[in-house]
């Protein structure tokens, strides 16, 4: 007999990992086909930390040799490889790590790609573009892959300090992770709860009708119930709407307590802050129900679309309420008593669903497609997720260098010395200095010692022109912060140092399976890393 | 070749100035070849560290190769402290690399041995060994930078004598365990039956006896000493089940002892199910008579196991099991199995027996994947938390080296979109810590010749003037007001050799002079002919303990536990599971109250503490 329920090795391989993004993230790396341009130490850590999860293939290009100086910097290059290829290198090595990826590699310039076979691009799944690429290359890519939804990420690491920046259009995240999708109903229980609620705890009150340990046992949830319907009788049907009301109902509470030490009723006051709130859906769901792509589904539409809309239908029809979890809370209480609640609050969830799944079987079949198009499990993994749905427009490179920058979140921070903006500025003159038309060779600010300081004054210029492109009035003394990232950046003389190419490996590559496996929340859309003082900021430029 | 080394050197140079020379004059350690420590060599490496020693126990996994990349499939198996060696020598072949494929427990890495690094990395995967690194470090006066990582969740401490808090200034989470009764008598939660399969059936059958499982809180035995004596009977009649594995009807006698014979008695227990659903016997019986006889198709892991599945994976799986026993025991007498989440028969008997029993007692049943994660610990691990871990490790190991500790921070990293990463300053010690909060003493003596009596006398009371009123513990307590049966032992029989500690612990009632733990660490020195046995030290002065009554769990240092604990820490579920043990009683005269989890939403991360996802 065959071994029941043996996983295979590939899947015993992966177990760690499964456990966070589940077979259907692992199916959506699996199908990956990442594009990295450059093998630098930061971009060929990214590709270690996609290869070993089992990402289906990825594509190096870089026409680079090998040099004393990559063999400091790059753990996938050896003493043998100096003088040959980078990109052949790198992908041999990488391609050791895990022998169900695919490696290729391509001998030549990114600039060359985007002349002769620009149509190539639209084979991967994700841009990955690290080095020394001057800013006119990384906006004609942009302007190729943005259209098409191709996110591309801009890697930048010199020294201590890395910057990363993701050019995502439309990314819809039904599987955030939230912390918790607990959702009681206290203010508005169904039915079945109601009844329940009747059943166990009306008498909570009476120490005739209750034992002492029946009442030391009530789970809190029932506990809330009860005495918010004692609380409406005396407030026209409201619950406590503001913080003094909160408090004065953790004192009514107090005063049902039989005895001091009555856990579950210690677990029902520090519940009516966090669970006192009345129903509304939060405003990413709202935003995404609102938006024009809910609204006017076409046979074109996605299911995330489909599936948006037919909750938006189905809270439209439940008093603006989403369906249920279902999940429910850690709490004292009996076993029994625990688990009819726990199945009270499943049951409902079950029943929300059932009407979801039929909305949207009708929606399909109004738009000329197949009810069971979708399935059932892809509409109860949503509902679960209703409150915590997410969608990202991110912002085009175009958008951020040209056409709507995005001034005022430099400007803001500009003021703070310890602001981890001045390095993204700092690294914005690195680019603009080796995008310079007389900086042929592309050298790195930095890379010849005796110049060292001309390097400097010439990237503080590069900042300056920025800010007065961008209308932000700026000082010596606001630039003091830019001025000693300048002095770091150009230190590293253009290069990388392992342990942080390794970190922004380890950080980029995090970010890629965020946006593959469209689970958890990706960064939305620049993080700036200092390793000097170990850390990270976000912007939204 | 000089050029070609500046070549290499280059980037590093320019960024780290001189400090580049002062790594790579710098020998520093390595405890752990796992995730986060093939990615921190690989750092070491390329940084230019001059000389690196690995140690690590541990042996390569399928499982392993999603993230530790040092390792490829044909170094399953094989000791990862050594492949770690080979594979990461090729990267620099300046660097000196020394291998341990050992337990940094062992004695031969005493305090000397720590004190010839100048920095220690902590890789490591459990508490207990990191514990025993903090304390050597301490010991040595060596820097050690900790870190730990869980799924996207990672964290980087350093650690400096006098300087910083020591790893054991906090509480750490304690592992997790279950009354008795709870898991034998009345569980509530999936993880109780699966506790109940891992630790208490599959170990009767196959293993060693359940009294060691560490999953066991005996603490409440006494309250419920009938239900105890009844289960240590049940667990008799199995154990002579077993003498009939092999038979053809072994099968069928477990499974109506365990299931049926045993559940009929606790439902006799009428008091017992006053207010809930008494339990449900199974028929081996009815359940065998079922429309299949053997598997056909394969049932997949990820999905919950009908019941007349779980039946035929428990009675294949105990098949396979009992032939392996078998063998074994042909080949060495009282050979043992012993359960491996990694090992399908175990996790196949474990997932059916649990899910058997889950239905007995009305509780959701699980799935396969499920199960393994609950009963092996599982913590979801990737490359990529270990790589930002690793490199952060090394940033702070730069600002060691530098001599600027306080620049050094706490880094905590976190899956989230918006922060990433958070960093804190360090924090100085606790001054209440039991384990650097204390005074130290070198020793030096004749450990054969030496008892435990002449040390009290010549030096506690004659060089530090000590009260009677002491206690001394060396794992265990060996002596007190009260205990003075050793005061003729010999250290040396008292199991402290050469690199032991002992603790000593003013126990006078004074707050105003009562004095901090004194460390004493013994050097084992023959001292010849000379009638003296040991080097009576010169007196220093102890200082005052601050008023804090001591925490008496954080005293044992080399504790019993082996809990894998991956350095992330959450107080308030150590708070949390003392809740639970206190509410988990089986009080006969009470009805036991519970304290339940949604069972679907339990997540095992370690031993440690359970989250709800």
């Amino acid at each position: 007999m065959s071994v029941p329920g043996a996983p295979t090795a590939k899947e015993k391989k992966y177990d760690r990992q499964l456990r966070l993004w589940g077979a259907g993230g692992q199916e959506a790396l699996e199908t990956a086909h990442i594009l990295l341009i450059n093998a630098t130490a930061a971009g060929t850590e990214t590709l270690k930390n996609l290869v070993l999860p089992g990402i289906g293939r990825f594509t190096i290009v870089d026409n680079a040799a090998v040099t004393d100086e990559d063999l400091g910097t790059n753990f996938f290059l050896d003493d043998n490889s100096i003088g040959l290829s980078r990109a052949q290198k790198t992908c041999e090595l990488l391609c050791e790590l895990n022998p169900e990826v695919q490696g290729h590699f391509i001998n030549d310039t990114i600039e060359n790609i985007l002349k002769s076979a620009p149509e190539k691009l639209k084979d991967f799944t994700i841009v990955i573009a690290t080095g020394d690429i001057p800013t006119a290359t990384l906006l004609s890519l942009d302007s190729i892959l943005y259209p098409l939804g191709i996110p591309i990420f801009a890697v930048r690491c010199v020294g201590f300090t890395m910057t990363c920046r993701l050019a995502l259009s439309e990314h819809p995240i039904v599987e955030t992770h939230p912390a918790s999708t607990v959702d009681l109903r206290l203010f508005n229980p169904f039915p079945e709860l109601a009844a329940l609620v009747d059943e166990k705890a009306s008498s909570m009150d009476d120490k005739e009708k209750m034992t002492t340990h029946e009442h030391g046992h009530l789970p809190y949830v029932l506990i809330l119930l009860q005495a918010l319907q004692e609380w409406r009788s005396t407030h026209d049907n409201n619950p406590p709407s503001n913080y003094s009301q909160k408090n004065e109902f953790k004192s009514l509470l107090r005063s049902k307590m039989w005895n001091a030490d009555e856990e579950n009723f210690e677990e029902a006051i520090a519940a009516v802050l966090p669970h006192f709130n009345v129903p509304s859906i939060p405003s990413d769901t709202k935003a995404i129900f609102q938006d024009e792509k809910c609204t006017n589904l076409t046979k074109e539409s996605t299911s995330f679309w489909i599936v948006a809309r037919a909750i938006k239908d189905f809270t439209e029809k439940n008093d603006g309420l989403l369906p249920l979890p279902g999940a429910l809370p850690d709490m004292k209480a009996e076993s029994k008593d625990y688990i009819r609640l726990q199945n009270t609050y499943k049951a409902k969830a079950r029943a929300d669903l059932a009407v979801v799944v039929g909305i949207v079987k009708d929606l399909l079949v109004g738009l000329g497609r197949g009810s069971g198009e979708i399935a059932e499990s892809e509409v109860e993994t949503f509902c679960k997720h209703a409150g915590y749905i997410k969608l990202i427009r991110g912002r085009s490179l175009n958008a951020e260098y040209e056409q709507s920058p995005r001034a005022q979140v430099i400007s803001s921070d500009l003021s703070d010395p310890t602001s981890l903006i001045h390095y993204y500025l700092g690294l914005r003159a690195y680019e603009a200095f080796i995008s310079d038309e007389g900086n042929t060779q592309r050298t790195a600010p930095g890379a010849e010692d005796p110049i060292v300081d001309t390097d400097a004054g010439k990237l503080n210029k590069h900042v300056t022109e920025l800010l007065d492109k961008l209308s932000i009035t700026h000082s010596p003394e606001l630039l003091e912060g830019t001025e000693k990232a300048i002095g770091e950046i150009v230190r590293a003389g253009g290069g990388e140092l392992h342990n942080i190419a390794s970190l922004t490996g380890g950080i980029v590559a995090q970010e890629v399976i965020k946006v593959i496996t469209k689970q958890y929340i990706t960064m939305n859309n620049t993080v700036v890393f200092d390793g000097i003082s170990s850390r990270s900021q976000v912007y939204q430029l | 070749m000089t050029r070609v080394s500046t070549g290499r050197d280059k980037f590093a140079q320019r960024s780290l100035g001189g400090l580049h020379r002062t790594i790579k004059q710098s020998k520093c350690l390595m405890v752990g070849a796992g995730g986060i420590g093939c990615e921190l060599l690989k750092n070491l490496v390329l940084t230019g560290f001059g000389e690196i020693h690995i140690v690590d126990l541990d042996t390569i996994d399928l499982s392993n190769l999603n993230r530790q990349f040092l390792f490829g499939r044909q170094h399953i198996k094989k000791s990862k402290a050594l492949v770690a060696k080979e594979t990461a020598s090729k990267f620099n072949p300046k660097v000196k690399l020394t291998a341990h494929h050992a337990n940094i427990k062992d004695p031969n890495f005493n305090v000397e041995w720590f004190r010839s690094f100048k920095i220690v990395f902590n890789a490591l995967d459990n508490l207990d060994a990191r514990r025993h690194v903090n304390k050597m470090c301490l010991a040595a006066d060596v820097p050690l930078v900790e870190s730990g990582t869980t799924g996207f969740n990672g964290q980087v401490q350093v650690i400096s004598r006098t300087v910083t808090e020591c790893y054991d200034c906090t509480t750490k989470p304690v592992p997790k365990s279950f009354p008795v009764c709870t898991i034998r008598s009345t569980p509530s939660q999936p993880i109780h039956c699966i506790v109940w399969a891992k630790s208490y059936l599959f170990n009767e059958l196959f293993g060693a006896s359940e009294d060691e499982a560490p999953e066991f809180d005996h603490s409440e035995d006494t309250e419920n000493a009938q239900e105890i004596k009844n289960l240590r009977q049940e667990a008799q009649e199995l154990k002579r089940i077993r003498e009939t594995l092999g038979q053809s009807e072994f099968a069928r006698n477990i499974f109506e002892k365990v299931f049926s014979k045993d559940i009929i008695r606790l439902t006799d227990m009428k008091d017992m199910w006053k207010t809930r659903k008494p339990p449900t016997p199974l028929s081996f019986e009815s359940m065998s008579s079922g429309s299949q006889t053997s598997l056909g198709s394969t049932p997949s892991d990820q999905k919950v196991w009908t019941s007349e599945e779980n039946f035929l994976v428990f009675c294949d799986s105990l098949d396979r099991l009992s032939k392996r026993a078998l063998d074994l025991r042909s080949a060495e007498e009282g050979a043992l199995l012993s359960f491996d989440k990694d090992d399908e028969d175990t996790l196949d008997f474990v997932a059916a027996s649990a899910n058997l029993r889950s239905q007995i007692f009305g509780i959701d049943c699980q799935s396969k994947f499920d199960i393994k994660q609950m009963a092996g610990n599982i913590i979801p691990a990737i490359a990529t938390t270990n790589a930002i871990t690793a490199g952060l490790c090394v940033m702070q190991a730069f600002k060691v080296l530098k001599q600027q500790i306080s620049d050094a921070r706490m880094v905590f990293l976190s899956m989230s979109g918006d922060r990433g990463l958070t960093t804190e300053p360090l924090r100085t010690p606790n001054p209440s810590c039991q384990v650097c909060g204390v005074a130290r003493l070198d020793f030096e003596c004749d450990t054969s010749r030496t008892q435990l009596g002449e040390f009290i006398d010549g030096v506690l009371q004659g060089v530090f003037e000590y009260s009677p009123s002491i206690s001394l513990l060396h794992e265990k307590l060996i002596y007190d007001e009260d205990y003075d049966d050793n005061l003729d032992v010999s250290f040396q029989s008292l199991g402290i050799t050469d690199g032991s500690f002992l603790t000593v612990i003013d126990e006078s009632d004074d707050d105003q002079s009562r004095r901090v733990n004194l460390i004493v660490q013994f050097k084992d020195r023959p001292q010849g002919d000379s009638e003296m046995s040991f080097v009576t030290p010169t007196r220093f002065e102890i200082p005052v303990k601050p008023a804090q009554p001591p925490s008496l769990d954080s005293l044992v240092l080399s504790g019993k536990d082996s809990s894998r604990n991956n350095g992330i820490h959450a107080n308030s579920e150590v708070e949390q599971s003392r809740k639970r043990k206190a509410d988990d009683s089986l009080d006969s005269n009470q009805e036991p109250s519970k304290k339940v989890k949604a069972a679907e939403e339990i997540i095992v991360i370690d031993d440690g503490y359970i989250e709800i996802d």
